[in-house]
């Protein structure tokens, strides 16, 4: 059940229905049966590794908590905390990288030589299983660290995973931030709701105006082996434009909807384009990963405790884990050693000039930060093509083709693409220059112009939205 | 409590206006289609007595006019004319601009009859006609198309009652119009699933036959028939009068020779346009009127293109119970080839 769906539209206002009319603990117990019946509109089956996984952290979080209250050392706890990775971490390989590496394989021993037939797997990704794996993998993990204690209901803890706004798609929520939410009894509250419904007519308004017109530009150019430059460029812009849209309408929607639900949940996305540099990027985008892999991939390996060398080292493997995480596929990877680059350049050369910026006037500050964001952008968009690409000689001959950008110009096709990107831009310097994500919640609009401007962001999504499309982050 | 309720009457006024602000702009960007007036699929022709004339020039939505007054491209100088008459099903609904089955039928002619011999085919079909418009058009058609061969694919389901053939009346262009009622309508179309749509349109079937109960039928009375014949023999008497070779097609459906139970839904849709022939009637209309174009055909020394039969039945094929999908016009275009291409032949 697609959040652009007719079904989800019909499946919503049950839910905030029988959700205003029970007691908490109904509540929750109504909340799970229906994230169980929102993921099983997809596949049914795609239930069982959930259920499973999810069986297997409780368990090892109980044994865990249990050691800890009994003052039994880390290390005899340490087996639990295995068990959970190797769950988790073990489906997620089978269903997602299985296919990837043993076709990768066959590739090497062929080349090798080696005439060798390795099996391949005819199975199907279940949907978000990318998202509830770190999710769940956070809890195990936090409470072998002894920073949070381990729930006694196992209810609670199933629908803090399964939770059908984040369950496919994000924001990935830590149980630390997420299960207190789900145990306490929740009040939502006025601004909650006025907070919910801006974000989901803007979510929408991003994803089905925005993302799913700019789709077709992309996918045209995309499905070429070659483009000329113009084209390239056009198409690489428009992806920026269209993932941006994409994911974070997503995001802003589950936001929504769980804010109408008095839930909340982790800010995702702080305009990622506006970022002066790689570091100030990963802090923008994909927050929620971002901050997961700092805090449970880059400091576990020992981030910058142990050295400038392993520093850098601890960076790249941080983010090439981070590409994997995508998907199983090379231009991923080299999506995520793209950044993992710009960040140890940026922390090499660039980071100590900074530094010394802060010195300065605050105009110069600020004519250098515009500058670094226009000279932030190119870098972020060119790793756009690199994650958008459909094969290594792809991203060779649209690299060779960016070098001539005056080659296949099509006025046209950038007109279009400046007529749907301009009130996101429009937006976005709002927010920035108002320093409100919540754009319409000045106390000097009146309840008429929001009211006007709510009716056109309707508008815009029910009569003149794209060719509706899958959430692009639904297939990670 | 007054105060709110003031604001919330404003509120929901603004919201409105903001609504129809953007469908207006909507309109005017992705149409060319004036921000203030009237837009409406009128302003493609007139209806200045029994029959349609259309507007040269004019544009509505994906809808545009040649110079003629007439759906599509200008004709072709020095070529083979060929002239589609018929109702909307050959106007085009659904099909994207380009691809209703005129324009199919001329790729396909000029595929038949070979780069040499250039063929342009005029669409002269408007909705919403019948026999009795096509009858009234007919001099206009002769004089302004000068076709070589004139292709008849009449609707036949206006002869369901002596009300439905009447020519329409031309209504009068509304004073102010909210495009955005507009766009619901269409949304409601797209949107609302089948299921829940057949009792909305049973619902409006019983309140159109309010009064006129006793005429419902479940097959359409002999007269009609005898009216639809003498209807066909008159208009195959105005062009054999001008020695234009006229091809005859018979009328095809979504519904091919038999309606199954599944097709109760799209029976009823059908119904809404004609609610005093009950639903198991129009396939057995269809055939019975298509039956009695064959046999004039035959006495009369017309050609016939038989799509009744020809035509693959389905949802690939129609988007509702007459009109075509992409693929459907491209299907018919190629029947009707076959048989028109063998008659340009012996007119060259």
């Amino acid at each position: 059940m697609l959040f652009n769906s007719l079904s989800f539209l019909l499946f919503l206002p049950v839910v905030l229905a029988l959700y205003y009319a029970l007691p908490h603990k109904a509540q929750n117990r109504m909340l799970l049966a229906a994230s169980i019946f929102f993921y099983a509109t997809w596949d049914w089956r795609f239930l069982a590794p959930l259920l499973f996984s999810t069986s297997i952290d409780f368990f090892c979080a109980q044994r865990m908590e249990r050691l800890i209250r009994a003052g039994s050392p880390s290390e005899s706890r340490r087996q639990y905390l295995w068990l959970s990775v190797v769950t988790n971490i073990g489906l997620l390989g089978f269903f997602k990288y299985f296919n990837f590496f043993s076709e990768n394989l066959q590739r090497l021993l062929n080349a090798l030589g080696m005439e060798v037939g390795l099996t391949t797997l005819e199975v199907i990704l279940p949907v978000g299983i990318s998202f509830y794996t770190f999710q769940a993998l956070s809890y195990t993990i936090d409470v072998y660290r002894g920073e949070l204690h381990a729930t006694a209901s196992f209810w609670d803890f199933l629908l803090a995973v399964l939770y059908f706004p984040h369950l496919v798609a994000g924001p990935i929520q830590r149980a630390s931030s997420l299960l207190p939410q789900v145990i306490e009894p929740r009040r939502t509250t006025r601004a909650q709701v006025d907070e919910g419904v801006h974000l989901i007519f803007w979510g929408f308004f991003k994803k089905v105006f925005i993302a799913d017109h700019l789709s077709p530009f992309v996918d045209a150019i995309f499905q070429k082996p070659t483009a000329p430059g113009g084209e390239v460029l056009l198409a690489s812009l428009a992806f920026a434009v269209q993932i941006y849209c994409d994911f974070s309408g997503y995001t802003d929607i589950a936001r929504g909807v769980a804010k109408l639900m008095g839930f909340e949940f982790v800010l995702n996305f702080n305009l990622p384009y506006l970022a002066r540099n790689p570091q100030d990027f990963w802090s923008r985008w994909h927050i929620s990963l971002s901050t997961w892999l700092r805090d449970y991939v880059y400091i576990s390996l020992g981030g910058n405790r142990k050295g400038e060398r392993r520093l850098y080292g601890n960076l790249m493997l941080t983010m090439l884990i981070g590409g994997f995480w995508h998907g199983a596929a090379w231009n991923f990877l080299l999506w995520g050693f793209y950044h993992g680059m710009l960040l140890v350049v940026h922390r090499l050369w660039i980071f100590p000039w900074e530094k010394r910026l802060t010195a300065k006037p605050e105009g110069v500050q600020r004519t250098i930060g515009a500058l670094q964001v226009l000279i932030m952008l190119p870098f972020t968009v060119y790793g756009w093509l690199l994650f958008r690409a459909t094969s290594l000689g792809q991203v060779v001959h649209f690299t060779e083709a960016l070098a001539r950008p005056w080659e296949g110009w099509d006025s046209h096709l950038a007109w279009k693409i400046a007529l749907f990107t301009a009130p996101l831009a429009a937006v976005q310097l709002l927010q920035h220059a108002s320093g409100r994500l919540h754009w319409l919640s000045f106390p000097w609009i009146p309840v008429e112009l929001r009211a006007a401007v709510y009716a056109a962001l309707i508008y815009a999504v029910v009569f003149a939205g794209g060719q509706p499309q899958s959430f692009i982050y639904f297939q990670f | 409590m007054r105060f709110s309720i003031l604001r919330i009457s404003t509120s929901v006024l603004v919201a409105g206006l903001a609504m129809e602000v953007c469908a207006r702009v909507e309109d005017t960007m992705t149409h060319g289609a004036p921000f203030w007036g009237i837009y409406t699929q009128d302003l493609l022709y007139d209806r200045p007595g029994p029959d349609f004339e259309g507007v040269p020039g004019a544009r509505y939505l994906k809808w545009s006019m040649n110079s003629l007054g007439y759906r599509g491209p200008e004709p072709v100088a020095g070529a083979l004319r060929v002239v589609c008459i018929g109702a909307s099903e050959t106007f085009g609904l659904s099909e994207p601009e380009n691809e209703e089955w005129p324009r199919q039928l001329e790729t396909a002619l000029q595929v038949r009859l070979g780069p040499g011999q250039p063929v342009t085919v005029i669409n002269a079909a408007y909705p919403g006609s019948n026999l009795r418009t096509h009858i009234h058009q007919a001099p206009r058609v002769l004089q302004k198309a000068k076709p070589d061969l004139a292709v008849i694919y009449t609707s036949v389901a206006a002869y369901v009652d002596a009300s439905s053939y009447e020519v329409l009346k031309a209504a009068p262009l509304p004073r102010i119009q909210f495009r955005l009622l507009a766009k619901v309508q269409e949304l409601r179309r797209k949107v609302v699933p089948l299921w829940l749509m057949t009792p909305l349109r049973n619902v409006s079937v019983e309140r159109s036959l309010r009064g006129r109960e006793d005429q419902v039928t479940s097959r359409i009375k002999p007269q009609h028939v005898d009216l639809f014949t003498a209807d066909l023999n008159r208009l195959l008497d105005i062009y054999q009068a001008e020695n234009v070779p006229v091809l005859l097609v018979t009328h095809a459906t979504y519904f091919g020779r038999q309606a199954r139970s599944a097709d109760q839904a799209m029976l009823t849709a059908w119904r809404l346009f004609y609610p005093t022939l009950r639903e198991e009637g129009f396939v057995d209309m269809e055939m019975q009127l298509n039956e009695r174009m064959r046999r004039v055909a035959a006495e009369r020394g017309v050609a016939v293109a038989d799509a009744a039969a020809r035509m693959p039945a389905g949802a690939a094929y129609f988007t509702d119970f007459v009109h075509f999908t992409s693929a459907g016009a491209r299907e018919m275009g190629r029947i009707v080839a076959t048989e028109a291409s063998s008659l340009l032949m012996k007119r060259r």
